[in-house]
């Protein structure tokens, strides 16, 4: 059912004390010249009111950032989050725990009232209520008294003794509500059997209101899939709660899922350091290109060890813990870079390295290195015919 | 090799044995004297090798506690080869055997620095550097991806399971959802392809932010590949003896196998005119003529302009009292290149010799003109013909012959070897497509919602979040933080396998790995102790 009105012929008070002494549940939409307001009533109390030139989240972030119960930046954050990933900003907010949820409808509950307060002042304007079972609010939302937001917001105006905001100067029609209007298959709303005269005097005591026949309105809007509204009426949780994922997933799958593939990551960087860098099946080639140069440097670490010793000792070492003992090497070059550990052997003047996979030497990695070639160390590399007293030629300077 | 060259090295190795059997500092210093002498006399200024077994043998006797051995010992070092990190090594090895730990810390703040100051190691180190950071930001993309998962993952597997659910039985439809989710595992390189097919599922639930990494980290899949083979063709072109041997004589550092080395560059790459130049300044700089002559021959047929093999071969005649020649080659020289001041001074040289005052008055006069300073230089020191190390000058020539030369042993062209090399790259920008096709056709049917709320509230809610950097960012879909908050402690976990990660870097005495676990064990308790600082102030 619907009942509507003009507020010169009804003042918002009276209509609001209308509402709630018949604990009514509906919406009551009120039409100014520059806002439209929409306050639903749950058995006659208010649960949520909303203005179409401000957002449920502007107000709310507003009285949030007054309050201080919200940082300027975490609003920022959340609301470029908001921006990207839609949703609700408030849930948001709850869920990055930038307010509690306490919070959030204290909020909310001093937001409507503020809202109800500045919509008293109207005097001039158009009103429509559409009956229904249920009314869409925020969940925990403390339902507001008509008697007590009347009374609060008569000592405020004491208090303040501010004027009256400006009235409406015309009033315009009530539009059809965008997502609330009557759908196809539903009756529409049925206006009130006898509309006043636009300018006759406000009545002193509060006239009944003819109601021509309940229409299930919001039925179609208060399914359970079909939690948000648009227009003045923004998305608000509805009674009763959205039904359960048909496939809930635990809590703890993310952490599950999370941990494996941690554990493959670390286990790659611990055991194949080079698949990370060069990952896929095809580059194996490159892989054993690069475990060959990673070798190459190993050896020739080793090597500057060993002739280091040579230079030394006259002899290469017997184990390369010789060398690691001597500072010459570090412990972890006993193994190359694919963790084969080197198998060393000496003799007189050379010595070989093998890397063993499963204690045998692996195929083509081994190398031998001697001191031939190496003037410091090879006795025949500077073997000097003894009748030889040639003098090195200086023939400049 | 002439006798003559043979001899001068065989006076090195005697000399290296006169040092190592002194008892005295003294005696050390004057068997250093003479080795330094000599190599000197062979154009060379540090003997490697011989610094090294200095260090050695400072560090044994600093072992038996032998420190005023161990002290001369280090001291021979650096004289034999001055600047190098592994004396400074040595030297806080001594120091703190010696207990003075002042002088151990003084000494490893010498030692680092001097790591970055060696063309070689300096570019291995770097090289090095590169091949960690590419496979930190892979770990570290990997660990974001799991963050992603603990996030979102409850939400895909829902989802999936919605999807399954429509025309399967609720059991069969949680299993079917399972398995859609692990099934790369089951396939060969499976922990390759889990995490790519997990990044395109959680594409869909991705904030921006989070897409932007996640496009990087497909980039970065698909380039590094490339780039590291790249890197590592030159990494293995610097560690050849070749190029060892180029950056020995470009250092003056006479090393044992320098010859050796020298005669590998010449049997890789026997048609290089460049590589005989070098080794024609090689023989010259030996005083060995004879063979610098007939190199520098080699070169002018091939390049009958080369300035500098003119000068030199010009040189030759001069030292051999050939004036007519030498004043060929220097005129020639002087010709092709009118601003060598050398050119115009060996040709008034030759000119007085051979008692053509006149024109060498007028050559004289060109060559100070071109350079005064260099020309009065040359005659201060009475330099009667100068010589031009042309050949050294083309060591980044010779390094990019030897380059393509190594490329050519590996390098398989055509066009399938071309298509393999660049598969990856073609991977990480399919993975793109896919994600963006599967995300278009998934869209209409919807995605669960927001991220999870990972922890739940109370005393493990704030000590989860210590612990596990990204976590809050990646709860609110703040990819870049996330991601940041990820690199941070991983580097410092990574640092201690930098090496194991490039190449080996061959120091001849081996600083250890202790100093990357310190910065690694001090970096982590100082991260994690400013964030749970911030998360009880309430910041994080």
């Amino acid at each position: 059912m619907a009942v509507e009105g003009t507020l010169d012929l009804f003042k918002l008070p009276e209509i609001l004390q209308l509402i709630s002494q018949q604990r009514k549940t509906g919406i009551l939409t009120v039409q100014g010249q520059q806002d439209i307001v929409a306050i639903s009533f749950l058995n006659g109390r208010i649960v949520a009111a909303d203005a179409l030139n401000q957002t449920l989240e502007e107000g709310l972030s507003q009285v949030l950032l007054k309050e201080g119960v919200l940082r300027p930046q975490d609003l920022a954050r959340a609301a470029s989050e908001h921006q990207s990933a839609g949703g609700r900003l408030i849930d948001l907010l709850v869920e990055r725990r930038f307010v509690e949820r306490s919070q959030l409808l204290e909020a909310l509950r001093l937001q409507t009232f503020r809202l109800l307060e500045q919509l008293l002042r109207w005097n001039q304007g158009d009103f429509k209520f559409y009956s229904g079972d249920e009314v869409s609010y925020e969940d925990g939302f403390a339902p507001i008294a008509v008697e007590e937001l009347l009374i609060q917001a008569a000592q405020n105006a004491q208090e303040s003794m501010r004027p009256t905001a400006p009235a409406p100067a015309a009033p315009r029609p009530v539009p059809a509500l965008p997502a609330t209007a009557p759908r196809a298959g539903s009756p529409p709303p049925v206006a009130i059997a006898e509309p006043a005269p636009p300018h006759s005097p406000a009545p002193a005591s509060p006239r009944p209101v003819a109601v021509a026949k309940p229409a299930p309105l919001y039925a179609p809007a208060f399914r359970p899939l079909e939690s948000e509204v648009s227009g003045p009426f923004r998305k608000m949780r509805v009674e009763p709660r959205l039904a359960t994922p048909a496939f809930p997933a635990p809590s703890w799958l993310g952490w599950i899922l999370a941990a494996l593939l941690a554990a493959i990551v670390v286990t790659a960087l611990v055991t194949v350091p080079d698949s990370l860098m060069l990952p896929f099946p095809w580059q194996e080639r490159e892989r054993a290109g690069l475990a060959r140069d990673q070798r190459a440097a190993l050896y020739l670490k080793i090597d500057y060890a060993a002739k280091t010793w040579f230079l030394l000792k006259v002899s290469f070492p017997d184990r390369l813990q010789e060398l690691i003992a001597a500072g010459l090497l570090s412990p972890e070059d006993r193994e190359d870079s694919e963790g084969h550990r080197l198998l060393y052997a000496a003799s007189e003047d050379s010595y070989t390295l093998d890397p063993l996979e499963r204690g045998r030497p692996v195929p083509g990695a081994g190398a031998t290195e001697a001191i031939t070639g190496n003037f410091l160390l090879d006795p025949e590399f500077l073997n000097v015919p003894s009748e030889s007293s040639v003098q090195p030629l200086v023939l400049l300077d | 090799m002439t006798p003559a060259l043979r001899q001068s090295l065989k006076q090195l190795e005697e000399q290296w044995l006169q040092w190592i059997v002194q008892n005295n500092r003294q005696g050390a210093e004057r068997a250093v004297d003479d080795l330094l002498d000599t190599a000197r006399r062979l154009g060379m200024r540090r003997l490697p090798d011989l610094s090294a077994a200095a260090v050695a043998r400072a560090v044994q006797a600093a072992k038996q506690r032998d420190f005023g051995r161990a002290a001369w010992a280090l001291e021979a070092a650096e004289r034999l080869d001055p600047g190098r990190p592994e004396t400074a090594f040595a030297e806080r090895f001594v120091a703190r055997r010696q207990g003075n730990y002042l002088a151990a810390a003084v000494a490893g703040l010498r030692a680092y620095p001097r790591m970055l100051a060696h063309p070689l190691e300096r570019y291995l180190w770097f090289q090095n550097l590169l091949f960690w950071f590419v496979a930190l930001v892979l770990v570290t993309g990997g660990l974001f991806l799991a963050m992603q998962m603990l996030a979102k993952g409850a939400a895909v597997y829902r989802d999936l399971a919605d999807l399954i659910g429509r025309k399967l039985p609720r059991p069969v439809a949680l299993a079917a959802a399972a398995l859609a989710l692990l099934w790369p595992l089951a396939f060969p390189y499976g922990a390759l392809w889990l995490p790519l097919y997990w990044s395109i599922l959680l594409w869909g639930y991705a904030s921006p932010s989070e897409r932007v990494v996640l496009v990087a980290l497909w980039l970065l899949l698909g380039v590094s590949p490339l780039l590291l083979d790249a890197q590592r063709r030159h990494m293995a072109v610097a560690l050849s003896p070749p190029a060892r041997a180029m950056q020995g004589l470009k250092e003056h550092r006479l090393y044992g196998s320098l010859f050796s080395d020298l005669g590998v560059l010449r049997s890789v790459l026997p048609e290089s005119v460049a590589v005989k130049h070098l080794l024609a300044d090689v023989h010259r700089s030996l005083e060995q003529w004879e063979l610098a002559r007939s190199l520098y021959r080699q070169v002018l047929e091939a390049e009958p302009e080369n300035t500098s093999a003119l000068l030199d071969l010009g040189a030759y005649s001069f030292n051999k009292l050939d004036f007519g020649v030498a004043i060929q080659s220097f005129q020639k020289a002087a010709a092709i290149d009118p601003a060598s001041a050398a050119a115009f001074y060996n040709l008034s040289q030759a000119y007085s010799e051979s008692y053509m005052f006149d024109e060498q008055r007028a050559a004289l006069k060109k060559a100070q003109d071109i350079d005064p300073t260099l020309v009065n230089t040359w005659l201060a020191q009475q330099h009667r013909v100068v010589t031009v190390s042309g050949g050294m000058a083309r060591i980044p020539e010779i390094r990019r012959q030897l380059l393509l030369s190594w490329g050519r042993h590996e390098a398989r062209s055509g066009r399938l070897e071309l298509f393999r090399r660049g598969l990856s790259l073609l991977v990480s920008l399919s993975l793109l497509l896919v994600a963006l096709a599967l995300h278009l056709a998934r869209r209409p049917l919807g995605y669960t919602g927001g991220s999870a709320e990972i922890f739940p509230e109370g005393a493990l809610d704030r000590w989860g979040r210590v612990l596990l950097p990204g976590i809050t960012s990646a709860e609110i879909g703040d990819g870049g933080r996330a991601f940041l908050a990820l690199l941070v402690p991983t580097a410092l976990l990574m640092l201690p396998s930098m090496g194991r990660l490039g190449v080996p870097i061959p120091w001849r005495y081996d600083p250890g790995s202790s100093m990357s676990w310190v910065i690694a064990i001090l970096g982590l308790s100082l991260y994690f102790g400013v964030r749970l600082r911030r998360e009880l102030r309430g910041e994080a």
